[in-house]
């Protein structure tokens, strides 16, 4: 249980900390993921509904990710993701 | 009804109906991969062809590349925060002992089908914001 990992002291206290804090409930898990799927949902929905000034994603896409290989870097990133979260 | 109403629900109805043909599939096998890149591919290319039809209708910017949008810095930030309170639980889960569950988003996705559904139409959506907004060129030096 408490067997380091290769990253260092300070990730070890960091997840022990979490684990302590939050326990390894699978609820809490899926609260959490499902509280950031909302809270980008929220984000893109205001910059469209609201006068409140958020960018939306296609802006800061366009903003920040404009050059194209920073694109193209990106869209390899949503490949790995892909492969990683669905067929990996 | 407006034609970008019908887009809008037929684009919706696309995206729900491939995340929930994608919570059935099982990983390791050839259908997830067919299935997982083929969305891809088609996400990729309905995208491209979709910025393809926008240019002509964006107004050019200085030197002939597509204008920039103006980002506020405090939404920019609110966006940021978000992923990296993201990125530091997924690296923390990582973490998490062995004998204990992993609350990072993949051990998540699959043990919540309806998870693993909805971070589906979540890839897609993404996917299609990075191929259908427009990329700068560098136009010719300024005189």
């Amino acid at each position: 249980m408490n067997s380091p990992s290769r990253l260092g002291p300070v990730f070890d206290v960091g997840a022990r900390s979490l684990s302590v804090v939050i326990g390894s409930n699978k609820l809490v898990g899926l609260a959490f993921w499902l509280a950031v799927i909302a809270a980008l949902g929220a984000l893109e929905a205001f910059s469209h509904l609201s006068r409140w000034p958020v960018p939306s994603a296609g802006d800061m896409v366009a903003r920040y990710l404009g050059h194209p290989v920073v694109r193209a870097g990106a869209v390899a990133l949503w490949l790995f993701a892909g492969y990683h979260l669905f067929s990996h | 009804m407006s034609s970008w109403l019908v887009r809008g629900v037929v684009l919706t109805a696309a995206i729900v109906l491939a995340s929930a043909w994608a919570s059935g599939w099982q990983r390791f096998t050839w259908g997830a991969r067919f299935g997982t890149f083929g969305s891809a591919v088609a996400v990729l290319g309905a995208g491209l062809v979709w910025r393809h039809h926008q240019q002509w209708a964006r107004a050019p910017g200085r030197h002939g590349a597509a204008p920039l949008p103006a980002v506020n810095r405090a939404g920019a930030v609110a966006w940021l925060a978000v992923v990296l309170v993201a990125a530091g639980w997924d690296v923390l889960g990582l973490l998490t002992p062995p004998n204990r569950h992993h609350l990072t988003l993949s051990a998540m996705e699959l043990a919540y089908r309806p998870l693993h559904a909805l971070l589906f139409a979540c890839w897609l959506a993404i996917g299609w914001v990075l191929a259908s907004e427009p990329t700068r060129r560098h136009g010719p030096s300024r005189p």
